[in-house]
């Protein structure tokens, strides 16, 4: 495989992958590095891209270097500039509610927070999913159902609803 | 109450630019891959051999790690007698006078066989 073959895979899979990383630094800068690395490390390993498992190995590596990071994070600061500026991603949200629903997200347990960001934004079928989360497939419905309850419940101990779809 | 719907929660978002032009980059900095494990357990093999043959050439023998002429005169002093270095070789041991010399009678006394070479001169 060469390098452009990678470039593409690359091209491909950041932006789902940025968007999960996102939700657990809010820092696009973080968030970058993070997918930059991943892809790094699966060129180091001569992972293969044409591989059906090479997505739940990005998404997987991604996640263990995310919880490193916020394991330093939690050591050396704890809270970063961009959190506390909050800038508003959503028109319809005013940069409090943003704020609430990010401190709803984080307050997430880890499980729960990887189901819910992985069935939104990953595209991986619920067999990838298991071997990124590291479950039975049968249980990735249960578990996103009550990660969305979850969720919900802390939305709303801050004044706001939550609706699906 | 405001009513935060599912899209609000999971907007997607464009990651910054320039994602795949860094990453070139990076897989360009590092001109080869690192090695597989297979090759890193041979290269590893092959080192530690060579380095176990370069001990066993380079390691010196056992009688000349002392300096031999000194060591002769040392047991000169430890018999109470005056030897030759030429005649180093020959050293007779008198037990009856290394005894009291020695800590206890289980004491071992090591004599090394100084090669002809460095006794001389």
């Amino acid at each position: 495989m060469d390098t452009d073959e990678w470039i593409e895979a690359y091209r491909t899979l950041e932006r789902p992958v940025y968007n999960v990383v996102y939700r657990w630094l809010w820092s696009a800068e973080d968030a970058q590095d993070i997918v930059q690395e991943a892809f790094m490390k699966a060129w180091k390993m001569n992972a293969d891209i044409r591989q059906d498992g090479f997505k739940a190995l990005i998404f997987r590596i991604a996640l263990n270097l995310v919880r490193n990071r916020k394991r330093r994070q939690a050591i050396w600061s704890f809270v970063t500039l961009e959190q506390l500026r909050a800038p508003t991603t959503d028109p319809t949200l005013s940069s409090l509610e943003e704020t609430q629903v990010r401190h709803a997200l984080s307050s997430l347990p880890e499980q729960h927070r990887s189901v819910l960001l992985l069935t939104e934004f990953a595209g991986l079928s619920h067999k990838e999913l298991a071997t990124v989360l590291g479950v039975q497939p049968g249980t990735i419905g249960s578990r996103r159902h009550r990660a969305l309850a979850h969720l919900k419940q802390l939305l709303n101990a801050q004044g706001l609803d939550y609706e699906d779809h | 109450m405001k009513i935060i719907e599912h899209r609000h929660l999971f907007r997607d978002q464009n990651p910054p630019p320039g994602g795949p032009e860094r990453l070139r980059r990076q897989m360009a900095s590092r001109p080869a891959r690192p090695m597989s494990l297979p090759f890193t357990l041979a290269a590893v093999g092959l080192m530690c051999g060579m380095a176990v043959i370069l001990w066993r050439f380079t390691a010196p023998s056992e009688p000349s790690r002392l300096p031999p002429i000194e060591a002769s005169f040392a047991f000169a002093r430890l018999l109470q007698q005056e030897i030759d270095p030429t005649d180093a070789l020959d050293v007779s041991i008198d037990e009856r006078r290394i005894q009291p010399r020695l800590a206890s009678s289980t004491a071992r006394v090591r004599i090394y066989q100084l090669p002809p070479d460095r006794t001389e001169g």
